[in-house]
């Protein structure tokens, strides 16, 4: 315990030392700052001294919708933060590892395995103590400011710790194999991406499938309801029949056809997805699930349909689209955080026992 | 009679190849002995920095028996027990002097109230208490070796090894360094040292082993290895002539009457033949022996003899005396342990000085017995 103790009070020491720590405080500090600047009360919102109101939705909802959910949570805690708790933490592994460092620590009674495992949770600190200090910042500016205390945002801390710690697993991983901070940050970064890439690609791929799905039915109903309403006309009335020419009929088989080619293509790139989605961190499902507790019931959008229609994307029709915005939206709600964190920490086991077996089997 | 309980370290058969198959070690064995300095030399690439990390569990053995402080070698909980500075250390810069001590303590599960103790003490021991709460990244080599040899301390190791502990530290800083070892063993410490320093270890060390190509190619104490190559060294003032090392060789082989010594060497071809007819000397070596066994060498005009017994040159002094040879120096000569290394790191058949670096390959008898 005193050995595990000592390694934290030295990462913390570590983290004091850098210049990077005390630049991500005072940019977070800042996004805090700028949070402030903007109020909202029951009848408009307001930015330092201007009072405006919003026309399209309550004060409050476009303050917690748009200010606290894409900006504060989405680009700052989702990315900003992250990347530079990042590029601060990506050196610790590569760093503990090189000749001349190492040997001081190996040649302790402590297990290599502890050693790592204890220096892993101790790099996490970087980031908690970041996000501690930009929940308490949030919480207070967003009470005085949206007139509603939420304690639930303190939920970020262990969230986005959690988040990034997906991420760094695989920074460790490539550090200590390469034993280079700058192949380990890159290769993390862009696997970031991916992980990002894939969740979002599959959720898109998701709802064009089940709006293309959608629009086959509606358009294959349409079709049989034409041809029984074809079958019932005389046929040298038909083309005078409004609503029931040949040309239409024409139109939404040649429609159906595409529809159904479009999903043959976008019905296994989905399923692959899906699969892929499985393996990877759920970077973004673990990011929403802060949104998803933070969001209220009148934040939610309504089952309410009264959008316009007509062929949209993929020539999907924009109903079909909507709905199945709505029906992945849901299941995504639906999803448990038992699934989006146990998958994830599955596979940061999973790449953190790799780097481990690493680390311990080695020669320094 | 040692038994292993007597050793704080009983190396035996330590093989270690790298990746690549490169033999960095081939089955070292070594003893080194309770309460004693013990020196490691060798040349770069001999093995001795692999050694040291085998025994602090830095680096795993291909193959590895015999005990650290009674325990197995690898046996983590006895690293407590063992105080290291590594070679080329890189502690924390972000710490302070005091901080890295105090941090390598808490890592030896030292106690704090006992860290911070034993800190403080240290600090003054290495002559670093003025600088101990500033940053270490402000420290000179020299400053930073002090730091290296506290922290190796804090522990109050029974074993502390040290790799290279005066690198980069000045003459006085030198003395210091050598004087805190004296002093641990004194306290009954066993000091095991890797270094390059061979006059430091000279005076230090109580036994050494010499590494060369991953083995180990002397092994002792100083006293021993040294007694065995000391020797008297006679000047006679002599022409470097073949007559005139022929009229030495004969008046030494007159005084012994001796029949199979061997010839000594630096006898000129042309003079054989006379040598041999009178019966006394004959072409065996370049180191010739006399009859009481005592090695026997002429080098230009100096007549080495492998004895430290002044008696034993008498003999020798009233032969060439009777000669008429003149004697210009006579001088008990000492091996030192530079002269040792050399000895140890030259090839005895080629008389080359071994390269740098491990074997590529180890021999094949070596190879089966991996």
């Amino acid at each position: 315990m005193r050995q595990t103790l000592a390694i934290l009070v030295d990462a913390y020491r570590d983290l004091h030392s850098k210049m990077l720590f005390w630049i991500t405080m005072v940019l977070s500090l800042s996004v805090i700052l700028a949070l402030a600047t903007i109020g909202a009360t029951d009848h408009d919102m307001s930015f330092l001294r201007w009072h405006w109101t919003p026309r399209f939705a309550d004060p409050h909802l476009f303050y917690r919708a748009v200010v606290v959910s894409v900006v504060v949570i989405g680009i700052w805690l989702s990315w900003g933060a992250l990347i530079l708790a990042l590029v601060s933490t990506a050196g610790i592994f590569p760093e503990f590892i090189a000749s001349g460092s190492i040997e001081l620590y190996l040649a302790r009674p402590i297990s290599r395995l502890r050693l790592f495992v204890s220096k892993y949770f101790a790099s996490l600190l970087f980031v908690l103590l970041q996000i501690t200090v930009f929940a308490i910042g949030c919480f207070l500016v967003i009470g005085i400011r949206d007139g509603e205390w939420r304690p639930d945002i303190f939920l970020a801390i262990p969230l986005i710790t959690l988040m990034f710690s997906y991420i760094y697993a695989f920074c460790v991983l490539l550090g200590v194999w390469t034993r280079s901070t700058v192949a380990a940050l890159l290769l993390s970064i862009l696997l970031w991406l991916f992980f990002s890439g894939v969740q979002r690609l599959e959720v898109n791929l998701h709802v064009f499938t089940l709006g293309t799905e959608k629009t086959i039915a509606r358009v294959s109903t349409d079709i049989k309801g034409l041809e029984e309403r074809a079958q019932a006309v005389p046929k040298n009335l038909l083309d005078f029949q409004p609503g029931l020419s040949r040309t239409r009929l024409e139109a939404d088989r040649s429609r159906l056809q595409g529809l159904q080619k479009a999903q043959s293509v976008l019905r296994p790139l989905h399923v692959f997805l899906e699969c892929l989605n499985y393996a990877v961190p759920k970077t973004v499902d673990t990011n929403n699930l802060l949104d998803r507790w933070l969001a209220r019931a009148d934040d939610l959008p309504s089952d309410d349909d009264s959008g316009p229609s007509g062929p949209d994307f993929f020539d999907i029709d924009s109903r079909d689209l909507r709905a199945a915005t709505r029906e992945t939206v849901a299941g995504q709600r639906r999803q448990t955080i038992q699934y989006i964190v146990g998958s994830s920490a599955a596979v940061e086991i999973a790449v953190l026992s790799l780097a481990a077996w690493i680390f311990c089997r080695r020669d320094y | 009679m040692m038994t292993a309980a007597s050793y704080s370290l009983d190396l035996q058969h330590i093989s270690k190849v790298y990746r690549g198959g490169v033999h960095a070690l081939r089955g070292i064995s070594l003893q080194v002995n309770r309460g004693e300095i013990f020196g490691l030399l060798g040349p770069n690439g001999a093995g001795k920095s692999t050694l040291v990390k085998i025994i602090m569990t830095v680096v795993r053995p291909s193959r590895a028996e015999g005990t650290i402080l009674g325990q197995k070698i690898g046996h983590k909980p006895t690293l407590a027990r063992i105080g290291y500075l590594p070679e080329n250390h890189r502690f924390p810069r972000y710490l302070t002097g005091r901080q890295t001590i105090e941090f390598f303590a808490a890592m030896s599960k030292v106690d704090r109230a006992t860290a911070r103790k034993r800190t403080r003490e240290l600090l003054e021991t290495v002559r670093m208490s003025e600088w101990a709460d500033r940053k270490v990244s402000t420290y000179s080599k020299g400053m930073l070796q002090r730091i290296g040899l506290a922290q190796a301390l804090v522990n109050d190791p029974e074993l502390v090894l040290l790799d290279e502990p005066t690198d980069g530290v000045d003459p006085v800083g030198r003395r210091e360094v050598l004087d805190v070892l004296g002093r641990l063993r004194e306290q009954g410490k066993t000091v095991f040292i890797n270094s390059h320093a061979l006059s430091e270890l000279e005076t230090i060390c109580d036994r050494v082993a010499i590494l060369a190509k991953g083995q180990v190619a002397m092994q002792g104490t100083l006293e021993d290895l040294t007694f065995a190559r000391a020797h008297y060294e006679i000047e006679v003032d002599m022409a470097d002539s073949a007559s005139d090392r022929l009229r030495i060789t004969s008046a030494i082989a007159a005084t012994w009457q001796a029949v199979d010594a061997p010839l000594p060497s630096g006898l000129a071809a042309s003079a054989l033949s006379d040598v041999l007819s009178v019966g006394a000397l004959r072409p065996v070596s370049d180191r010739g022996r006399l009859p009481n066994n005592q090695w026997i060498e002429l080098r230009g005009s100096a007549l080495h003899v492998g004895t430290s017994n002044f008696g034993d040159i008498q003999g020798i002094v009233d032969a060439l005396r009777t000669a008429r040879f003149a004697i210009k120096r006579i001088e008990h000569v000492r091996t030192s342990l530079e002269d040792l290394f050399m000895e140890a790191i030259t090839d005895p058949t080629t008389g080359h000085l071994a390269t740098p670096g491990a074997a590529r390959h180890a021999p094949k008898s070596e190879r089966e017995s991996l």
